[in-house]
């Protein structure tokens, strides 16, 4: 049975990456079958907290209408349809078309009479593969300009299901924030490892990630990393028991944790004895027991 | 006359874009008219440090959702066959729903053959108008959680942030955007006057820096770097700079790793408050001087 996690948190820098690396070598180590999956497709960092070289393997398109103007009657379905108007079409004329603004669902050419409309194949991102550490690495990249990274997330998901079996554990790194792609990176996981971070505004993106995981049913296991920045941890206890979520690790604030994520290596790898480097073992056991 | 936007983004999250623009828009609320702006939709926390009450809050209703009539589904599979987003699933031989993923796109109601399904506007997020504990008008963008329409609510606030602008009578907008480079930090940009990109020097964040400029580059919007916990990683310093040089990007200034800042954070105040002595509050009021030159010699004239 291949486990499936997720590591989120919310709030933007919080280490969601460091500990998704540094687990996914924890687990290695244990003699597991890891692969590490990049769903931060904006801002994707797994490769260079890896300092791995990643390899296409393919690229993703999304639909984009392509009207050929010798089929089209001009009969309007097409912009009727287009719920956010990317496409408007008015008296005798061809409909016009704003690319920055379609959303690719295809409802156009699903109502073309004439069938005028085609895929033109628009480029969203691309999915790569890569490894380090005993690791594996998949991991997708939006086009930079591209709004929305939901077509990457899909195809990462999807290459995901089709290789999982042959992997122990499946660790997904999202992207921070709240919003759909997270809630489609997290989709199908046993557990959301939440990482955070002791302050104010940690304990407030967390309690939105906690609200998010809640509507999917998926239960969420709260980390606290940099612990020690600040004199309390109480923000985020308040927010573990109104949840009635646990508090599984604290990861101290650790000076070899910046050295060896400057230098582009896993502390893990680099300092196996600091701090942050017993922390995250003593969190791979944990999970190793959540996942039992 | 529409007020100057100033939008402060990070492709790399917790690099400190509320921190600089707290202290920020503190500062420059001593010699001009000023609004917050909080438009990082997903995880909005300037209104925490600048005391933000909410006096007004408006829901908008940026987004669709389809909305399944049960009764009527045949559980045909033929919607969830042409569900781009993953929201509808046959699972064993029964239609499954995530509202979640649903974008509104409407695909699934037209392929529906017994019309079972209603496409409806829904709301997706709240904008909250307020003031800041010390005076000056803020104005913030909440995504509902799971909500698709960043974008929207990030353009609605910006909206509203210019009307309160304008019954201030303020120039500026300073806006504190999210992180990553898609849709919400697209819209944050999108009509802005200048982009202030905040990084740290390690080896993730130069690379998402990398994609921040290349988003303020894309809108063709005058920009320039703050480095904070500048001096975290000294090598890595160098090479923000080197980037900076071949890039031909003005560094607005450097921020010193400083352990009042997350004493600050604790506390819910603006380091320029907290510890105006500090080394970090001493550099973000000298990047308060420069932000200054920049609005009087680059912003007002655009």
């Amino acid at each position: 049975m291949t486990n499936i996690i997720a590591v989120s948190g919310g709030k933007g820098g919080t280490g969601k990456t460091t500990v998704a690396v540094n687990l996914a070598i924890a687990l290695s180590k244990k003699k597991y079958k890891v692969l590490l999956v990049d769903a931060d497709a904006d801002a994707p960092n797994v490769h260079i907290l890896m300092g791995a070289s990643r390899e296409k393997i393919r690229d993703v398109y999304a639909f984009l209408p392509v009207i050929d103007n010798e089929k089209c009657i001009k009969c309007g379905e097409c912009a009727k349809v287009c719920r956010i108007h990317a496409l408007i079409q008015a008296g005798d004329h061809y409909p016009v078309f704003f690319p920055e603004i379609c959303t690719s669902c295809g409802a156009c050419a699903l109502v073309c009479p004439t069938k005028a409309i085609s895929d033109g194949q628009k480029l969203m991102g691309w999915i790569y593969s890569g490894h380090a550490y005993g690791v594996d690495l998949l991991m997708g990249e939006l086009k930079l300009g591209e709004a929305s990274a939901a077509a990457v997330v899909v195809e990462l998901k999807e290459e995901v299901k089709k290789i999982m079996a042959n992997y122990d554990w499946v660790i997904i790194d999202t992207s921070p924030g709240v919003h759909c792609d997270v809630l489609r990176a997290i989709i199908n996981s046993k557990v959301v490892l939440a990482v955070t971070e002791p302050t104010p505004f940690g304990s407030h993106d967390l309690k939105r990630l906690i609200t998010l995981t809640n509507v999917v049913g998926i239960p969420v296991k709260i980390i606290i990393n940099r612990a020690g920045i600040v004199a309390d941890e109480k923000v985020i206890k308040k927010v573990a028991d109104e949840t009635k979520s646990e508090i599984i690790a604290s990861i101290p604030y650790d000076d070899f944790a910046i050295r060896a994520y400057a230098n582009g290596k896993p502390v893990l790898v680099e300092y196996p004895n600091a701090p942050s480097s017993v922390a995250i073992m003593e969190i791979a056991n944990i999970v190793e027991e959540i996942c039992k | 006359m529409t007020a100057k936007e100033i939008v402060i983004i990070s492709a790399k999250g917790g690099v400190g874009k509320t921190t600089l623009s707290s202290s920020l828009v503190l500062e420059l609320s001593k010699h001009i008219s000023i609004v917050a702006v909080d438009t990082d939709v997903d995880a909005p926390n300037l209104g925490i440090v600048l005391g933000c009450n909410a006096e007004r809050t408006i829901p908008v209703q940026a987004s669709e959702k389809a909305f399944i009539d049960f009764e009527k589904c045949i559980n045909c599979g033929l919607c969830a066959k042409h569900c781009k987003e993953g929201a509808l699933e046959m699972i064993d031989g029964k239609l499954h729903f995530t509202y979640y993923l649903c974008e509104g796109c409407g695909v699934c109601s037209l392929v529906c053959p017994v019309k079972a399904i209603e496409i409806k506007r829904v709301e997706s997020g709240i904008i909250k108008i307020g003031k800041s504990r010390y005076g000056f008008p803020c104005v913030t963008g909440e995504l509902y959680v799971g909500e698709s329409a960043s974008g929207h609510i990030v353009a609605s606030a910006k909206r509203f942030a210019q009307m309160e602008a304008w019954k201030h009578k303020a120039e500026i907008l300073l806006i504190d955007g999210p992180p990553g480079s898609s849709c919400p930090t697209i819209s944050s940009v999108t009509g802005s006057h200048y982009v202030i990109l905040v990084t740290e020097p390690t080896p993730a964040a130069l690379s998402d820096l990398d994609r921040a400029v290349g988003i303020a580059r894309h809108f063709k919007i005058p920009h320039g770097i703050v480095i904070n916990k500048s001096d975290l990683v000294p090598e890595f310093r160098d090479k923000v700079y080197k980037y900076a040089k071949t890039m031909n990007i003005e560094i607005l200034g450097e921020i010193p790793y400083d352990k009042k800042v997350p004493e600050a954070i604790a506390n819910e105040r603006p380091i320029i408050e907290y510890a105006p002595n500090s080394p970090s509050a001493i550099a973000i009021k000298e990047i308060g001087l420069k932000v200054r030159e920049i609005i009087i010699h680059k912003i007002k004239n655009a």
